[in-house]
């Protein structure tokens, strides 16, 4: 009996979807993918250039019509329906701050019109970014306007958090920033991140779960530390080669004297050294390098 | 309440100098009048100021001029708010802020209604406004100069002025919202106009060659929307206004409502189904 309302209880307080597909004319875009997001994880999605990992998120927001369902806390999420935004917070991959408002005039306009503004957290986040109030955002850095769009949506009480490369284009130092400003000030075990990255070695660490799409297609959804234990990397010398490509890996990496590949972990070579692999490794098995044709 | 405020406040802060055009344009187009006359003053002397009119043409006259300012004040206003219209509706989209505005949770209906209430009330407050204040001006100053109280005239030529140009401005409101709900790129006002002559160079081109009696997009629609004043066989000023909430009242009035109504439930679905990229 606690097991059947613990399982309506997840299905309940999680964002998921079921055979979503979109299509563009005759291109589809997303082909018949379900998953769900519970609440208190980190998730990655990943995926090549035009995978469709903005359109499953452009979907999931309500923002793209598509076939399929997509439910938040069991309530179905419509075309612009904007009860969306009552639980979820969002990052696009291009800072889209009205270039118009100043800073100032931005934080007023966000702590009004979003109710779930925290006043508070709001006033803290924006004294401690030193950003210049009376600048026009359109005059501000890369840099300067995605700090101060995390800074207004973390400023928002919501259980959901969707990021859009978000920090494209961005250097080093600040994507670190970024993700340790996310965690601080935003996570807990009741909310949710969903991640699109292409960086996705910097935020391994934080990751949880992986969301794999490819040309539209789920390919896989897992969590990361039971992936990591189905899969390692085998290492052999380079005369070996044909006893690793025996196993049909996606992708052969050469280096040196060596050759390796991700083989599922009970395939298991003579001579070969075993590594654990990390996400990158796990996703271009899963999908092939980008010059793959497999 | 705070959403819309929330908009209210946003929309001016970044148009405030666009919405007040009409009010810069009247105080220019005073200064520059000002400047002008003191500049004959000086150089020609002060005229003699006679009347050339009798005594009622006078009051006539001063309508005549009081009615033709608020029009051109009408035409500015409306200028404004047709342009401010299709920003309010397609500029985040162009701009590529969409998403950041789309992400607050805040319904369709009540952001564009407080977006339209913006542009479209507050142009019409604000051509209400300035007329009055032009007209009291004129009717003042005219009356000091040629010793005659004009104020009875102004307040006439007001009065029957804005029931009048604003019906005849707002009639054409929903038409340019839903031109602006279907185009995102190019829905302003302006392209409906010139899109309308251009179809209606066609049609008459297609009318002349093979003898069609096609009639006109452009006569239709204005034709319809923007009914003439009634026509009088002699100046009535006392029944002016009079004339004018007659017109705003009449059955024809009510048939453009229902148009307008249509037009505008038309653009709020064709509105809504748009996709965010």
């Amino acid at each position: 009996m606690n097991k059947m309302i613990d399982e309506h209880e997840s299905l309940v307080k999680s964002f998921s979807v079921v055979n979503l597909s979109k299509s563009y004319g005759k291109f589809l875009a997303l082909d018949d993918i379900t998953f769900s997001l519970p609440q208190g994880r980190i998730v990655g999605l990943l995926g090549k250039n035009g995978a469709g990992k903005s359109t499953l998120m452009r979907c999931m927001l309500g923002f793209l019509r598509h076939k399929g369902t997509v439910s938040l806390d069991g309530e179905k999420v419509y075309h612009r329906d904007h009860r969306v935004f009552d639980k979820v917070a969002f990052i696009p991959d291009i800072s889209g701050l009205d270039d118009r408002l100043t800073v100032q005039q931005s934080f007023d306009y966000v702590r009004r019109i979003n109710y779930r503004f925290n006043d508070e957290r709001g006033r803290r986040l924006i004294s401690e970014s030193g950003l210049p109030l009376n600048k026009k955002i359109g005059k501000l850095s890369k840099g300067m306007k995605t700090k101060l769009y995390l800074l207004l949506t973390l400023s928002l009480d919501v259980q959901y958090l969707f990021l859009d490369e978000p920090t494209l284009g961005l250097d080093i130092v600040f994507r670190k920033e970024f993700f340790n400003t996310i965690l601080a000030d935003f996570f807990d075990e009741t909310k949710t991140i969903f991640i699109s990255t292409h960086q996705v070695e910097e935020i391994e660490n934080i990751l949880q779960d992986i969301l794999i799409i490819d040309e539209g297609k789920k390919i896989l959804y897992d969590d990361i530390e039971a992936l990591k234990d189905k899969y390692h990397i085998a290492t052999v010398p380079a005369s070996e080669r044909a006893a690793l490509e025996a196993h049909k890996p996606k992708v052969v990496m050469s280096h040196l004297s060596n050759v390796s590949a991700v083989l599922p972990s009970e395939n298991l070579l003579e001579g070969a050294s075993y590594a654990r692999p990390g996400i990158a490794d796990i996703f271009i098995e899963k999908v092939g390098g980008s010059n793959d044709s497999n | 309440m705070t959403q819309i405020n929330a908009i209210l406040k946003k929309e001016w802060d970044i148009h405030k100098l666009t919405f007040m055009f009409p009010l810069f344009f009247l105080v220019g187009f005073t200064i520059a009048l000002v400047a002008l006359f003191t500049f004959l003053i000086i150089k020609m002397g002060m005229p003699s100021m006679t009347w050339g009119f009798d005594s009622d043409l006078n009051h006539v006259v001063v309508w005549v001029i009081q009615y033709s300012v608020a029009g051109a004040i009408a035409l500015i206003c409306a200028i404004i708010m047709f342009s401010l219209q299709n920003t309010l509706m397609n500029k985040d989209h162009e701009n590529r802020f969409e998403v950041f505005h789309s992400c607050q949770p805040i319904s369709m209906l009540k952001s564009l209604s407080t977006k339209m209430l913006f542009v479209i009330g507050g142009q019409m407050l604000l051509f209400t406004a300035l007329t009055l204040i032009a007209n009291l001006s004129i009717s003042l100053i005219m009356g000091s100069i040629f010793k005659t109280n004009f104020l009875y005239a102004g307040l006439n030529a007001y009065i029957t002025a804005i029931p009048y140009l604003l019906s005849g401005i707002i009639s054409l409101v929903p038409l340019s919202i839903l031109f602006s709900a279907i185009f995102k790129k190019r829905g302003n006002f302006f392209y409906l106009l010139i899109n309308l002559y251009a179809i209606d160079s066609i049609v008459r081109i297609a009318n002349h060659l093979w003898q069609l009696e096609i009639g006109s997009l452009h006569d239709f629609f204005f034709g319809f929307l923007i009914d003439s004043f009634p026509n009088m066989s002699k100046f009535d000023m006392p029944n002016m206004p009079k004339l004018a909430f007659g017109y705003l009242f009449s059955m024809h009035h009510l048939w453009q409502l229902i148009l307008g109504f249509v037009f505008i439930i038309a653009a709020y679905f064709i509105y809504k189904r748009r996709e965010i990229s």
